[in-house]
């Protein structure tokens, strides 16, 4: 009796079989739970707004967090109906170090250490953002963020080099903009690391209001930029090419699936 | 025995065996750290509170970097390029890696020789190409100097045409705007600084045209030029996919069965098989 009940608790919390009618309304249930809880939030660090409704925003964070509390609850109790938690005790504490559970206990554990010990929880509340990691599980539901994966992994040596030859040429142009207008400006190129936001700005084609003003700045500035522009864009290039490449491969696996099935039809 | 030394120092000096298996992990975490000691000493209230530090630091470097130099100067004609032992010594004294070693120390040495105040902060600058001795040791940054390498001829033509717009679109807006605004754009070269951070998009909004003519050329310049400028990075990044590809290609290798002399499929060579290819 206990262990079907328990199975369907598992099934309910865990199952992403589209039929089940009580599992989808409880996964719906939680995912627009966290959507509010992100706005909340959001709306909270809105003076004005938080002045006017602050005993609303805390009622619904506390029961938020119940809710969560009991999921989780839930979640360990029956995850040993999985094969792979299958051991009583063992499994349970591998089931709670997932990332997944580990970042529930995250944002669960510091409201109920504030009934403890009294302090200011606005930053601790606010660690209801993390929820939104639970979207990720969405992923089985649309395709698009295990194709950015894809991408990113398909390319991450490309990346890699793109981001270290970054480094590179950023410490590089912070130290010559410094050395060439550190003394002109002293207000805004104080220090190297200071330059390097310069770097940042400049080669995101950002841009802010401060920029070389002598001669040789210019000059250098100007070649630094132009090379610099094409390095910060490296990644984006590589980025967008995985893309297309990935997309055209799909759509090649697409395509012969779809002849092998004509060929097997009548 | 001096000859076994010198071949033991040389297979220690050498990036990417096994004699080297302490040396390259040390010798690169110490030019990140030297460079890092070079940004982070600009800083003021850093500078104060760790001055000593900073210099004892660089110190230590300095002695890493000169025994490593020699070491390397005396090692070196165990590589059969450098085999004779005064020429082959001169010859590696100018290959790209010897001379970024001295650059690396000399900074240190040359206010020794020369003690004139004026450069002293742009010596202390100078220590920053240390970071340059990461090429021995850094796969991205060889990848990189592929990358150019290989589409050195598109860059050239890109940057070129570049060059061109540049010069033609400034001097237009020059003369646009030299009679207005006569400060701003006091000669064709402040205008191109203009060019250069317009069409790169970063748009400071130091120097702006301000007449109607001028606005129309800038406006006709930006909307044609800002496609040349990106070009750079997606030829860039084309070298990178291009030259990667190679590289796996490479490493594939055929396999032909022993014992009938038939093909039977690739396999990915390892790491020390394609360096006794090479």
């Amino acid at each position: 009796m206990a262990d079907s009940t328990k199975t369907r608790i598992y099934e309910i919390l865990e199952s992403d079989n589209p039929n089940d009618k009580t599992a989808e309304a409880v996964n719906l249930f939680m995912l627009a739970l966290v959507v509010l809880n992100v706005a909340a939030v959001v709306l909270e660090t809105v003076e004005s707004i938080y002045a006017a409704h602050r005993e609303l925003f805390h009622l619904f964070s506390d029961i938020s967090v119940v809710i969560f509390s009991i999921e989780y609850i839930l979640r360990l109790w029956s995850c040993d109906v999985d094969p792979k938690y299958r051991r009583p005790l063992m499994g349970r504490i591998r089931f709670a170090l997932t990332p997944l559970s580990l970042i529930d206990l995250m944002v669960i554990l510091p409201v109920y250490a504030t009934l403890v010990f009294p302090t200011d929880h606005i930053l601790l509340r606010s660690l209801r953002v993390l929820w939104t990691v639970r979207l990720l599980k969405l992923s089985r539901y649309s395709n698009s963020l295990q194709t950015i994966m894809d991408v990113v992994s398909a390319q991450k040596r490309e990346l890699f080099m793109s981001f270290s030859a970054i480094g590179f040429f950023m410490v590089l142009s912070s130290t010559l903009i410094y050395f060439l207008e550190h003394d002109a400006q002293p207000q805004h190129f104080p220090n190297i690391p200071a330059t390097m936001w310069w770097a940042v700005l400049t080669m995101t084609t950002v841009g802010d209001n401060f920029y070389p003003v002598t001669p040789m700045g210019k000059v250098v500035g100007a070649l630094i930029i132009i090379l610099g522009v094409a390095t910060f864009a490296l990644p984006t290039s590589i980025l967008t090419s995985g893309f297309v490449e990935e997309l055209e491969k799909r759509r090649e696996e697409r395509e012969s699936a779809e002849r092998e099935e004509t060929e097997d039809g009548p | 025995m001096t000859e076994s030394l010198k071949k033991r120092i040389f297979g220690i000096l050498e990036p990417g065996d096994e004699d080297s298996k302490y040396f390259d992990p040390f010798i690169t975490i110490l030019i990140v750290l030297n460079v890092a000691a070079v940004v982070l000493e600009t800083v003021d209230w850093l500078n104060a509170s760790y001055g000593r530090l900073f210099r004892a630091f660089d110190l230590f470097s300095v002695a890493v970097f000169t025994v490593e130099y020699i070491l390397r100067l005396w090692s070196c004609t165990e590589n059969p390029r450098f085999r004779a032992s005064v020429s082959g010594r001169l010859h590696y004294l100018i290959t790209p890696m010897a001379i970024i070693d001295l650059i690396a120390i000399l900074p240190f040495y040359l206010p020794l020789i020369l003690p004139d105040f004026r450069f002293i902060r742009a010596i202390r600058l100078f220590r920053l190409f240390r970071i340059l001795k990461l090429a021995r040791y850094s796969d991205a940054l060889k990848t990189f100097a592929d990358v150019l390498n290989l589409k050195k001829e598109e860059l050239g033509v890109t940057f070129f045409a570049t060059l061109i717009l540049l010069v033609v679109a400034s001097s237009m807006v020059y003369e646009a705007e030299n009679a207005v605004q006569p400060e701003a754009f006091a000669n064709i070269p402040d205008a191109m600084w203009w060019g250069v951070v317009t069409l790169t998009t970063v748009g400071y909004g130091d120097i702006y045209p301000k007449t109607a003519i001028g606005k129309f050329i800038g406006s006709f310049v930006v909307i044609s030029g800002i496609g040349l400028f990106a070009l750079p990075a997606g030829i860039l990044a084309s070298g990178f996919n291009e030259v990667l590809e190679r590289r796996k290609e490479k490493k594939r290798k055929k396999m032909i069965c022993p014992h009938c002399h038939r093909y039977i499929g690739d396999y990915v060579m390892m790491k020390d098989e394609e360096d006794e290819r090479k």
